[in-house]
């Protein structure tokens, strides 16, 4: 059969994942505070290409009455290196108004228009525009109907096509949808119609959220059992590739980028409650699951939420950009998990659940296996056995576990590893990024 | 910044291997026990339950709608029997007390009857054939709209002092196997399935596990209720689309169970739970047997032990295979094809194409003698042609669609291609080419 293809995980050959970040309840330290410089920096540390912000929602600065500071916050993205995901959130009329649509619909071809003359085509023109943000969710965006959803996307598509059309040459407009959320039992549903029932040249990207729970230990049927709450949180984190695979199944044309723009490990509540699983150890290891089967499931983008985070409970970074576990891991990823890198192990295991990784092999002869500990207790690894003596002569140890404090340590590779809890690891025949600094300091 | 066209050579894949076929097929007897269990019609049930090749069925016992052990032995004898008679095994299901549930007095009561369950069991058939019966304790405990207030906790304490009761009565028989106890018989439309399954695995002994049963429906709700589409075509080729779901939740639940010996189920499926015809009565047209088909071969594709379609006899509902007279639905008919075909010990590989991904599916058997298949699924609407190349002499088509009742066409009668008056199955002999 000519046309058909076998179905089997579609493992890819080769690294596809631009590594992102959102930055939306905190931009303002992100764009403006006195440590920006310093958490721009973080952000490059992270080679960060898209930064996802919001418009209409999160107290973002509003297009009409407040462009000088949304001029900053899209110029501090810019100023990354990165490229904007603009976020059209919501908007307060209602939804079956087709006034009400039309009138949203004009707001954001403003807001293209007015884009396109601060920073001119070029530039504009590699932007990627988000309709709505978590329209199936009554929580956060609304729980809109499919329909409805779909004559706002046209809409929107519509309004910012007059302005950007001329200047794509060809090019697909970098519109998309539906940012679902994740929870929601028939989330694949607006997936599925959104990539089925608008037209394929509106689409240039489809958007998906997950995170493993929003529930406290013992909260809502959750395990009460800390310990084994966090094992099954783990366990699930293959979930990212299973939905990245399902996604990639209904895309219809190959230029359609299939993107998880939120995730992370937990999204209860209250920020002290996510912030034990986010911003710990623990969530360094859910980051790095993550980002493994993001890559196995061959995601085009990732978007963690969030960057910078002034007490939410979710960020990388705080107000001072000073950074947490998941902070390093992220890093070692962007440093040893390269776009374009060939993957030569899509899955390292060791015991049952103890340890998974992946190695990848640069254009550069960079060789590195990345390496997420899943246990809380220290445990010591055989090189030759984990890489099948993919890693013999000298090679490098990168890390962030509990024994690293708050950063990585750098050290010469011995036949054996150990790994401290929770944690990432690194065995590589370079050292890269800033790790060099870092290793010359531990030297 | 490059785009993902410039790496778009990188989705390209390594041939996936085959898969070898573990999947035994089975269905529940539920509602409809007692036109499955008695006159008039038992033995042309009996019939259709052969012609699918079942190898397990799925009874009930403490629900409603079933015999009482207690006060109905021969109602429940006669339930069971109705089972052997179909050259099956039972898989007794031990559906729920009433509450309170947490009351350790009720649960005692609980504990003694399935002892008494099994023990009354093996003094009526023996030992030597009890033992290869299956036990699943408790339906859907997970599930808030049948089970209210049970929680993990609580139904572990359940499954393993039945469990262990059970095992009492069981083990002299066993020898060195695991007894055949199972649950949770999970509802795999709840969010946090996934904890009911782990926790069961992971802390309940291995030794009192020899199953895990999981149902999947494909969808729950009517068009138009609690957001699904209201127009009809959409709304099913939503629901066709989630057949491909069957390989992801076997795949997950094998992932835990694999080197633990114990058996991976699906214990209810299909492609409508809804209880309204109006609703699920897709289940019993073409539609529902092409989800089905779609449906197994995903099963097998993600290493399902077994499978237990909801139901075999419904009398009047959406859900069966049959009706109280034995009568068949296409989804039988579909069911028949494929146990034909495809058998434990076989091999697969499924290929798509189309213009959506399960539009058109072609299923490569290669059997245990080394004979070959071609299983051809068309899970679209629209009339459609194919070419088939590289027949052989003493090629056989079989094939089922929405035109025409199940035909059979051998060499040199074929023409060259093969056409599909909407939803269609076809088996073809031998590895062919199936061209647009």
């Amino acid at each position: 059969m000519q046309e058909s293809q076998p179905v089997a995980k579609l493992a890819p050959t080769h690294v596809r994942l631009r590594y992102g970040v959102n930055e939306t309840d905190s931009w303002w330290h992100f764009a403006q505070s006195e440590a920006r410089e310093r958490i721009r920096e973080r952000l490059r540390e992270m080679r960060t290409e898209i930064i996802r912000v919001f418009l209409y929602d999160k107290n973002a600065p509003d297009p009409l009455t407040e462009w000088p500071m949304l001029r900053s916050y899209l110029n501090a993205v810019l100023a990354v290196g990165a490229v904007p995901m603009v976020t059209f959130a919501k908007f307060d009329r209602p939804a079956d108004d087709p006034r009400a649509v039309r009138w949203f619909a004009e707001r954001c071809g403003d807001v293209v228009w007015q884009c396109l003359e601060e920073w001119g085509e070029e530039r504009v023109c590699d932007w990627y525009w988000c309709v709505w943000n978590e329209p199936n969710s009554t929580w956060i965006g609304g729980g809109l109907e499919f329909e409805k959803y779909r004559d706002i996307y046209e809409n929107v598509a519509a309004a910012m096509l007059r302005w950007l059309g001329p200047a794509l040459q060809g090019r697909r407009l970098r519109i998309g949808g539906p940012a679902v959320e994740g929870f929601q039992p028939f989330w694949m549903d607006w997936v599925w119609r959104f990539l089925s029932e608008i037209d394929p040249r509106l689409l240039g990207f489809v958007n998906w959220h997950l995170y493993a729970d929003w529930r406290e230990h013992g909260e809502n049927g959750a395990p009460p059992d800390p310990a084994t709450h966090q094992a099954i949180m783990l366990w699930q984190a293959r979930e990212y590739e299973r939905r990245a695979l399902w996604v990639s199944r209904f895309l219809r044309e190959p230029g359609i980028l299939n993107m998880c723009g939120e995730w992370n490990a937990h999204s209860h509540y209250l920020p002290r409650v996510r912030a034990r699983f986010n911003q710990t150890h623990f969530g360094a290891a859910y980051g790095g699951l993550a980002l493994l089967n993001l890559i196995r499931g061959g995601v085009d983008a990732e978007m963690l939420w969030t960057g910078t985070d002034d007490g939410c409970g979710y960020g990388v970074l705080d107000a001072d950009a000073i950074p947490t576990p998941l902070f390093y891991a992220r890093r070692l990823f962007a440093q040893y998990i390269r776009r374009g890198d060939r993957i030569i192990t899509p899955k390292i295991r060791a015991g049952t659940a103890d340890l998974d990784g992946m190695i990848v092999a640069g254009n550069d002869a960079r060789r590195s296996a990345v390496l997420v500990h899943c246990q809380p207790h220290e445990a010591t690894y055989d090189v030759a056995e984990l890489t099948c003596g993919e890693f013999e002569g000298q090679c490098m140890l990168i890390k962030v576990d509990g024994g690293s404090g708050n950063g990585v340590i750098v050290q010469r590779s011995d036949r054996r590893i150990g790994i401290s809890g929770y944690g990432v690891a690194v065995i590589s025949n370079v050292v890269a990024g800033r790790d060099v600094a870092v290793g010359r300091d531990w030297a | 910044m490059t785009t993902g066209h410039s790496i778009r050579g990188m989705r390209e894949t390594a041939t996936p291997p085959m898969v070898r076929s573990r999947l035994l097929y089975g269905v529940n007897e539920a509602t409809g026990w007692h036109d499955f269990a008695a006159e008039p019609h038992r033995a042309e049930i009996s019939n259709c339950l052969r012609a699918i090749g079942t190898q397990m069925v799925r009874i009930y016992v403490f629900d409603r709608h079933t015999p009482d052990p207690v006060r109905d032995w021969a109602g429940f004898a006669r339930y069971v029997e109705a089972v052997l008679a179909a050259g099956a095994t039972p898989m007794i299901t031990l559906s729920r007390f009433r509450p309170p549930l947490d009351d350790v007095a009720v649960l005692r009561w609980f504990v003694q009857r399935c002892g008494e369950l099994v023990w009354s069991c093996i003094e009526q058939w023996g030992g030597e054939v009890v033992r290869r019966w299956y036990w699943c304790i408790w339906d859907e405990p997970n599930s808030p709209w049948l089970n209210p207030g049970l929680d993990f906790d609580l139904y572990r304490r359940i499954y393993v002092e039945a469990a262990s009761e059970m095992r009492r009565w069981l083990e002299p028989y066993s020898g060195d196997r695991r007894v055949l106890i199972g649950g949770p018989a999970l509802d795999t439309f709840q969010p946090f399935w996934h904890d009911w399954l782990w926790r069961f695995v992971h802390e309940i002994d291995d030794s009192l596990i020899g199953f895990v049963l999981w149902h999947r429906f494909g969808e729950w709700r009517a068009p138009g209720e609690w957001s699904a589409p209201r127009q009809q075509d959409v709304f099913l080729d939503l629901l066709m689309s989630r057949s491909s779901g069957y390989t992801d939740t076997a795949a997950i639940v094998g992932d835990l169970v694999r080197d633990r010996g114990i058996l991976n189920i699906c214990g209810k499926l299909n492609a409508n739970a809804h209880v309204e015809r109006r609703a699920s009565d897709c289940n019993q047209t073409m539609f529902g047997a092409a989800y089905y088909v779609l449906a197994l071969v995903n099963l097998i594709r993600g290493g399902a032990d077994a499978e237990l379609y909801w139901m075999g006899t419904d009398a009047g509902g959406p859900h069966g295979l049959w009706d109280r007279e034995g009568c068949a639905t296409p989804t039988f008919r579909a069911k028949q094809l494929i146990a034909q075909t495809i058998r434990p010990g076989d091999e697969i590989l499924i290929e798509e194409g189309g213009a959506r991904p399960s539009d058109l599916v072609l299923v490569r058997v290669r059997r245990q003698g080394g004979e070959r298949a071609t299983l051809i699924v068309q899970a679209a609407r629209q009339r459609r042609a194919y070419r088939l190349t590289e027949l052989t002499s003493g090629t056989v088509i079989r094939q089922l669609d929405e035109a025409t009742p199940p035909r059979e066409i051998a060499t040199p009668d074929i023409a060259e291609n093969i056409s599909f008056d909407g939803f269609g199955i076809a088996v073809v002999t031998g590895d062919v080419s199936v061209l647009p």
